[in-house]
């Protein structure tokens, strides 16, 4: 139990180890005024918090969404319309992200409610797409077969379907979460806070610091999350 | 199989017309000796027309009043023979300076505020204008930069209300708004002393920092968000106060008022086009025929020009070419 924990944990401490240091050091040896009175921990952790917010609302949302409706798609009697939501899936998937935070603006107007909204929008195209892929490119003699011991669609599903599939699913979540992580840091534009807020102060006020502190919170955020998730795919692979 | 042959004629053919052209062009280069051919060559003397030669490149930063400000540079230096490259709309003021200072550009208006606080990093603001011109001035000089005549609108950051609600809470001047909020006067909507900033007047000494500081308050919720929705977050009732710009159309649009500064906080930025010296020894001219229009640029005058692009679809040329023919610079 302790080995797992440590095989789990260890490469996210160190790189949270990591970041925690980049930011301590530049909370403490500020390059100018400037940097001082915005570079402090409160705004540190407030952003910090916010785009974990951010992220896991609209990433919970995104997967339980876009799993169900990639397995209702890919049922026989749906199988066409599910072709045709793939299709406009993927030509929604080449949509900007900042371009889906202004459309949702226009309609939900400013704020976290909105950012959330459209992350989760964004995030579901990943997932939706990789669960019906994979659930629809399994053998058919695997179904026929399971099919011909008498297994009902439910445990066709549950037992034959979604396991095959599972690895194809697992890495449409692994995409929607770098990209969430990435999109994110766009919120701020709109008002919904987060890491951009650094990343675009720090721009706007001409102090590399500040972006770096940003910059590389984002990127540890990514990299920490797409390791868990891997992880806790490979352990989902090695339980079922 | 003849294709093939068609090809190669063709292929050869381009051969001797391009090495043709290449000789063709080399005396060009070679005939600097007056002596050799007095006579024969006035069209390869540049003297007549230095204009020529030059390209004056003018950029801008990207937001509306910056914009038509370059087309009102480009449009007068075009009018008076001068070739101009349009380069406007280079987002913020930081790639436009580094744009300049490389040389990528030759001409772009600069906020006299802007240039004294972000790029030469002074943290005192200088709150008269005429002192902060001549000392931006001055230091720009340095880095072979010339500031021409400064333009008659000053547009500073300014906090702004929805006038229905400054009117009903009795706030006119900034003083008016921090004793409301310092002894809890219940806020108009959403409810709370909110405020709409863009990220630069959050997280600045002469911004929202300073401010709260001088005037004593603190808004009980900061909304950071890009700079252009503020005018939108305060119409849409998401925050009782925001922050924008003083010449900004939305505030008369949108029937917003902006608070007075009576404690003269926010210091001045007037706007005036900064020259590349090189270009400016180049073309000495330029400098004659942008300062007129800077000074004729009141405040009225420019809320008038940006009002046209925002609201009454303008494009910035439009709305600059109209002006400078009203106004007598351009025929």
């Amino acid at each position: 139990m302790l080995q797992t924990l440590r095989e789990w944990l260890a490469v996210p401490l160190v790189l949270a180890a990591a970041g925690a240091a980049i930011v301590v050091y530049s909370v403490n040896n500020p390059t100018d005024r400037l940097v001082a009175s915005y570079l402090t921990y409160g705004k540190v952790m407030d952003s910090l918090s916010e785009h974990l917010w951010l992220m896991l609302v609209s990433m919970i949302g995104a997967t339980v969404v876009g799993v169900l409706v990639g397995i209702m798609l890919s049922r026989p009697g749906l199988f066409y319309i599910g072709k045709g939501v793939e299709a406009i899936v993927n030509v929604g998937q080449t949509v900007p992200s900042l371009a889906v935070l202004a459309l949702f603006l226009s309609v939900l107007g400013l704020g976290f409610r909105t950012a959330v909204f459209a992350l989760f929008l964004y995030s579901i195209l990943p997932i939706l797409r990789n669960t019906f892929a994979g659930i629809v490119n399994v053998d058919s003699s695997i179904i026929e077969s399971a099919r011909g011991m008498g297994m009902s669609p439910f445990r066709i599903l549950t037992r034959i379907e979604l396991p095959i599939a599972y690895p194809i699913i697992a890495s449409g979540i692994r995409t929607a979460v770098v990209i969430n992580v990435g999109a994110a840091t766009l919120a701020t534009f709109i008002g919904g806070g987060g890491i951009g807020d650094l990343i675009v102060t720090g721009l706007s006020l001409q102090r590399e610091m500040i972006i770096l502190n940003g910059a590389v919170l984002a990127a540890i955020t990514a990299i920490i999350l797409d390791y868990l998730v891997a992880r806790f795919e490979s352990y989902l692979v090695r339980w079922s | 199989m003849n294709a093939k042959y068609m090809f190669a004629l063709l292929l050869a053919a381009l051969l001797i017309v391009g090495s043709l052209f290449v000789i063709g062009c080399e005396p060009e280069e070679v005939v600097d000796d007056p002596v050799d051919d007095p006579v024969d060559d006035p069209v390869d003397d540049p003297v007549d027309d230095p204009a020529i030669d030059r390209e004056i490149v003018v950029g801008s930063k990207e937001f509306t009043e910056p914009l038509i400000l370059g087309q009102l540079a480009i449009l007068a230096l075009e009018y008076h023979g001068i070739p101009t490259v349009d380069e406007t709309g280079l987002g913020g003021t930081v790639i436009a300076r580094e744009a300049l200072e490389r040389g990528d550009i030759d001409i772009y208006w600069e906020y006299t505020g802007t240039a004294w606080m972000e790029i030469f990093g002074y943290d005192e603001a200088v709150t008269d204008p005429e002192e902060l011109y001549e000392l931006v001035k001055e230091e720009d000089l340095a880095n072979g930069l010339v500031w021409l005549d400064v333009t008659g609108f000053n547009n500073t950051y300014t906090v702004m209300m929805r006038r229905a609600d400054a009117e009903e809470w009795g706030i006119e001047t900034i003083s008016d708004l921090a004793e409301a909020i310092n002894t809890g006067v219940e806020a108009p909507e959403p409810g709370t002393w909110s405020f709409a900033s863009g990220h630069e007047y959050s997280a600045r000494p002469d911004g929202y920092l300073g401010l709260s500081e001088l005037y004593d308050f603190e808004f009980e919720e900061l909304n950071v968000m890009d700079l252009a929705l503020t005018y939108q977050a305060l119409l849409n009732e998401q925050v009782s106060t925001a922050s924008g710009f003083a010449t900004n159309p939305e505030i008369a649009a949108y029937d917003f008022v902006n608070l007075e500064d009576d404690l003269l906080f926010h210091p001045p930025y007037n706007c005036a086009p900064v020259v590349r010296q090189d270009a400016l020894d180049d073309l000495p001219q330029i400098a004659d025929i942008l300062n007129p229009i800077a000074r004729a640029l009141t405040a009225e005058e420019m809320s008038g020009l940006n009002e046209k692009v925002a609201f009454e679809d303008y494009e910035p040329v439009e709305a600059a070419e109209e002006w400078l023919i009203e106004k007598g610079f351009i025929e």
